[in-house]
């Protein structure tokens, strides 16, 4: 037995042991391989199905009127979420959710089953819920309720300077106005968490990627009163001229500041939009929408004759026994006709024939400069989306009875804001502005932080006008109120100016210019120092400027002078109000046919300067397809893109796709997939 | 003549140290189960750690035990009859697994403690017949008993089964069997095991997967694709390789040095029985490559120290003992091993001295115990 030493059974256990070792080296390489060469491999897959990456609202920033009145916020509220594969018993729990958030409980109870059935772990029940109601579901201290926390949207003051400040949409985004404008800023930075879940979805652990940024606020240079001024002003006046639309605009003219800007029909921005009416509603007027201004404009053409010819406000003209011909081209007076009247009288009583003549006098192209220098045909550059430029034909494109047309207003088309900023230098003596909505800082003691102001560079007036030109048309513009068309439009302790103008609106049914006004009148206060000027009107009345946009602007210098401080220059009140005869009201600007009609203008300002709708800005996106989610971020950040992410896993599409640039307030949207 | 006892403490330090490594990774692997079911952390760990006391009394008795005294018919035989009672019962007191009898506050699994028995068996009939190994009269009876609880094992358990008929197998080589009989008994096994495969759905799926993942064979051999529907239809779960493939994946991101102990993050249910037969990969992502390569290389050392005592045992039983025990304890724990790596078919056995589970590790305890007994009384 013991004779074993090179016993065959000896030998064969060695050839197990090698066998047994062989297996060892093979589970020893396959370690190897897993562990040491692809452990970056494994280690993503395992985070793949282990992590995803929830999103982490931002505060939105706020929006304060120019004294630090709030005017929008965001007030916190909860989405109230459950684990449909954790909850002991679903009925139970739906009825217990469905009390306390007093939601239907029957439907509750069928997305829990149809969640769980889908084996999927995560189920918003209810979205906007108050602190309040979550904090009494909290009490309830389950475990398979969850929370996130987020904010919606108010606006304590309803449908004030709806239109200045837009809305938001069901993401929490701007989608007019200054919420749109300033989107990005007030919108802050989302940020990101991985959250680490088992394999029934419930999460256990979670890392912040990135702290969400709040958004930054923003100062408006809209006072609230003036504001309210205008929006009540705006509508009574709409609703007593019996107008479709109106359109107020109230601006420092020194500073450009816009002190409110008003438009009826109006929304309330708390409201999400059901009808067409309410998208109709939204639409910022005063901005974005165009008209023929008619003889408003009369003001414009006179201040291009006193800069480049020698009429003077006491030139006398003949102002032809109410006709003219222009190139073919029959314009006539509102009512009866004129002989001889001094260009003050033609401005005052606002007639077609004498403006027509003082045009012809300054020539097709001086007129074309100056109204270009006004600052016609380009937009403003306030912050709000979708400014329209308006429309001064070029030179070349002039026919020859275009000059009797464009100097009572036809022709052309401008916004409110672009007739602000002309009547603006007129009223600054002879500086053009830049209408804006925001300041670097609140009035008086209130500090705010954080406050976003882009002041445009190198922002110096221009001076498109001599001082005395100014002047002068200021106190032609006195007359118009104190014995012209305006006559009867006088503010309590204060001189003011003004022109009326009533454009007849053009009925493309029928083609023809019909009985419906533009009615507007513009004007500026006090005479000598003006402090505010304000731009009224209403579309679609029967009535002439003075009578249907008088009142309105009354009210709203009225109450801006006195917001604003302003000393009186007038110590007796304003003579008490006294009917008007209408002939003396009366101003319309009357072509017979048009040379061009408002819709062909539309259409070839919308030829030549695309659709006023977002234009397409910031960097060109990358491309995010087949990166991880936390490369795509990181590539996003870095670029200072906005994105929103679906699903999980590697990005698969992207809108819009790389290459694209994003409008602002846009987000790319990556979805993913395992 | 009083022999003078020594003990292989490198042995038994490797042994119990494993066993208390395996508690704190099974209190690791479990904590996301005790979580979901609303228990005690400590409730497997506590357990174990019971049955780690007893075991390791076993160990201690069987260690002091002169392993000689087993080298009878009736132990030898007497064991056997216990064992293939216990599985006939078992076959139906679980009606399901056929794996596991209920014992109040414990569960009883027959074929963990086949092991021990069966080592006892092989050794004793080995060596009774060493001379005559190849005789009809040693193979016949010997292939009646092994036979019996081949399928015994098998109703139940077919990882069980692969561990027991290797190490039949190593032991006959060892003894020195032709290969015309080793050649008939491994045909007689794979009979065995084709039908105890096809027997249960499950497990031929567990198979083809391996094999054929996308079922690309199977579509050129099975065109009308009754039987892949067949296969399809078989099981409650969509893909019969998740577990593997969520081990690997746990493994794999443990890298090198690992999560941490505690931090893995795969046993929180996506890798199922991780506390159990896959505990091996919580190993795997909580320590890394490191942790892994010591769990082997404990086993290996068990294998060498194993082996070694067929140099230096006094006499036959002793050699067959230590090589029936320590080739059924290493080949189970390399089968573990390679299934948690996706290197084989799943198959359900535990990892030895590590996983959570009673009667493995008493089995496993019970089967060193005689180990260390040989080698006390070795050279």
């Amino acid at each position: 037995m013991e004779a074993y030493a090179d016993h065959p059974a000896r030998h064969r256990v060695r050839w197990l042991a090698r066998f047994a070792l062989l297996w060892a080296v093979g589970i020893g390489a396959r370690l190897l391989f897993l562990q040491a060469f692809s452990h970056e491999e494994f280690r993503d897959l395992a985070r793949q199905q282990q992590t995803k990456l929830r999103q982490l609202a931002a505060p939105r920033g706020s929006i304060f009127d120019r004294a630090g009145r709030i005017l929008a916020l965001s007030v916190p509220v909860e989405t109230v979420i459950v684990n449909p594969l954790q909850l002991p018993d679903r009925p139970l729990a739906a009825q217990l959710l469905a009390r306390t958030l007093e939601i239907d409980e029957a439907k509750l109870r069928d997305r829990l089953e149809t969640y769980a059935n889908a084996r999927k772990g995560y189920m918003v029940v209810d979205k906007g819920v108050s602190v309040e109601k979550a904090d009494r579901l909290r009490q309830l201290g389950v475990d398979w309720i969850g929370f996130e926390s987020n904010g919606v949207r108010r606006y304590p003051d309803g449908a004030l300077a709806a239109h200045v400040l837009g809305g938001v949409d069901h993401q929490a985004r701007g989608n007019a106005g200054i919420e749109r404008h300033f989107e990005d800023d007030l919108g802050g930075y989302p940020g990101y968490e991985w959250v680490v879940s088992d394999v029934q979805r419930r999460s256990f652990d979670s890392s912040i990627e990135k702290a969400p940024q709040a958004g930054r606020d923003v100062v408006l240079t809209i006072d609230r009163r003036i504001q309210y001024a205008a929006d009540e002003a705006i509508r009574e006046a709409v609703a007593s001229s019996m107008a479709d639309s109106g359109t107020a605009v109230a601006l420092d003219p020194n500073t450009g500041e816009i002190l409110a800007l008003s438009n009826y029909p109006t929304y309330d921005p708390n409201e999400v939009p059901k009808s067409t009416a309410d998208y109709v509603a939204r639409k910022n007027l005063a901005a974005t929408d165009p008209f023929e201004p008619g003889s408003i404009f009369k003001v414009f053409g006179l201040a291009a004759a006193l800069e480049t010819t020698d009429i003077r406000p006491d030139t006398v003209l003949h102002c032809g026994n109410g006709t003219i011909n222009v190139g073919g081209h029959i314009i006539g007076e509102a009512h009866g006709g004129f002989a001889y009247l001094t260009v003050e009288e033609i401005i005052a009583k606002s007639s077609n024939v004498g403006a027509v003549k003082i045009a012809l006098k300054t020539g097709d192209k001086n007129l074309h400069d100056y109204l270009l220098r006004f600052g016609f045909n380009q937009t403003t550059g306030v912050e709000m989306p979708s400014e329209s430029q308006g429309l001064i034909f070029r030179l070349k494109r002039w026919q020859p009875g275009s000059i009797g047309s464009v100097a009572i207003g036809h022709e052309v088309l401008t916004t409110s804001l672009q007739l602000a900023r002309g009547l603006a230098a007129i009223a600054n003596n002879g500086f053009l502005i830049r209408p804006h909505l925001t300041r670097a800082r609140p009035l008086g003691e209130v500090t705010l932080r954080n406050v976003v102001y882009q002041p445009e560079q190198n922002e110096q007036p221009r001076r498109i006008l001599r001082p005395e030109t100014a002047m002068t048309l200021r106190k032609v513009m006195e007359s118009v109120v104190l014995t012209g068309t305006g006559k009867g439009i006088r503010l309590d302790g204060y001189s003011c100016g003004g022109k009326t103008g009533t454009a007849k609106l053009f009925d493309k049914t029928i083609g023809k210019y019909v009985s419906r006004y533009n009615a507007s009148f513009m004007g500026f206060a006090p005479v000598t120092n003006p402090a505010v000027v304000v731009v009224v009107t209403l579309n679609g009345t029967r009535q002439y400027g003075a009578t249907a946009a008088g009142p309105a602007f009354k009210q709203i210098t009225q109450t801006a002078l006195r917001v604003l401080n302003v000393p009186q220059d007038l110590t007796d009140p304003a003579p008490a109000a006294e009917p008007v005869p209408e002939r003396i009201v009366a101003d319309v600007a009357v072509t017979s046919t048009p040379l061009k009609t408002p819709e062909a203008m539309q259409q070839e300002m919308e030829a030549e300067q695309g659709p006023a709708t977002a234009i397409a800005v910031g960097p060109k996106l990358p491309n995010f397809v087949g990166k991880t989610a936390r490369a795509v971020l990181d590539e996003a950040m870095q670029a200072g893109i906005r994105v929103d992410i679906e699903g999980s896993g590697i990005a698969r599409v992207q809108d819009p796709p790389a290459g694209g640039r994003l409008a602002s307030g846009q987000h790319v949207k990556v979805r993913f997939q395992p | 003549m009083a022999q003078r006892l020594k003990t292989d403490w490198f042995l038994f330090w490797t042994v119990i140290s494993l066993a208390f490594f395996g508690l704190v990774i099974i209190f690791s692997a479990s904590l996301p189960k005790t979580e979901l079911m609303h228990i005690s952390q400590f409730y497997f760990m506590a357990k174990q750690a019971a049955l780690i006391g007893v075991g390791v009394v076993c160990l201690m008795g069987l260690k002091r035990l002169d392993y000689r005294k087993l080298n009878r018919p009736e132990w030898a035989f007497g064991l056997m009859g216990v064992m293939l009672t216990m599985l006939v019962a078992v076959y139906f007191l679980d009606s399901h697994h056929h794996r596991w009898i209920r014992v109040p506050g414990f569960q009883l699994q027959p074929s963990e403690l086949a092991k021990p028995a069966l080592a006892i068996f092989l050794a004793w009939f080995v060596t009774r017949r060493i001379s005559a190994i190849n005789s009809r009269y040693t193979l016949g009876p010997a292939a009646l008993v092994i036979g019996v609880l081949a399928v015994l094992v098998l109703a139940g358990d077919m990882g069980t089964m692969a561990v027991l008929m290797i190490t039949v197998a190593a032991v006959f080589y060892v003894a020195g069997i032709s290969p015309r009989y080793a050649a008939m008994a491994l045909a007689a096994l794979m009979v065995i095991g084709v039908v105890g495969i096809a027997a249960k759905p499950y497990r031929l799926r567990r198979v083809v997967h391996f094999v054929d993942p996308s079922y690309e064979l199977l579509d050129k051999a099975d065109a009308s694709g009754r039987v892949k529907a067949w296969l399809e239809n078989s099981m409650s779960t969509r893909d019969p390789n998740y577990q593997a493939r969520q081990s690997v994946i746990a493994v794999g991101s443990g890298g090198l040095f690992g999560l941490g102990l505690m931090h893995g993050k795969q046993k929180m249910l996506y890798v199922p029985e991780a506390h159990t037969d896959f505990i091996y990969s919580v190993i795997g992502e909580e320590l890394g490559l490191f942790g892994c390569a010591g769990v082997l290389t404990a086993f290996m050392v068990i294998l060498w120290r194993g082996l070694r005592l067929f140099w230096m045992a006094p006499d036959d039983f002793g050699k067959y003992l230590a090589l029936a025990v320590t080739v059924c304890f290493t080949v189970q724990a390399l089968i573990n091993i390679s299934v948690v790596l996706d290197l084989g078919p799943t198959k359900g056995i535990p990892l030895p001295l590590i996983s959570y589970g009673g009667t493995s590790m008493l089995s496993s305890l019970v089967s060193l115990g005689l180990l260390l007994s040989v080698s006390e009384r070795a050279g």
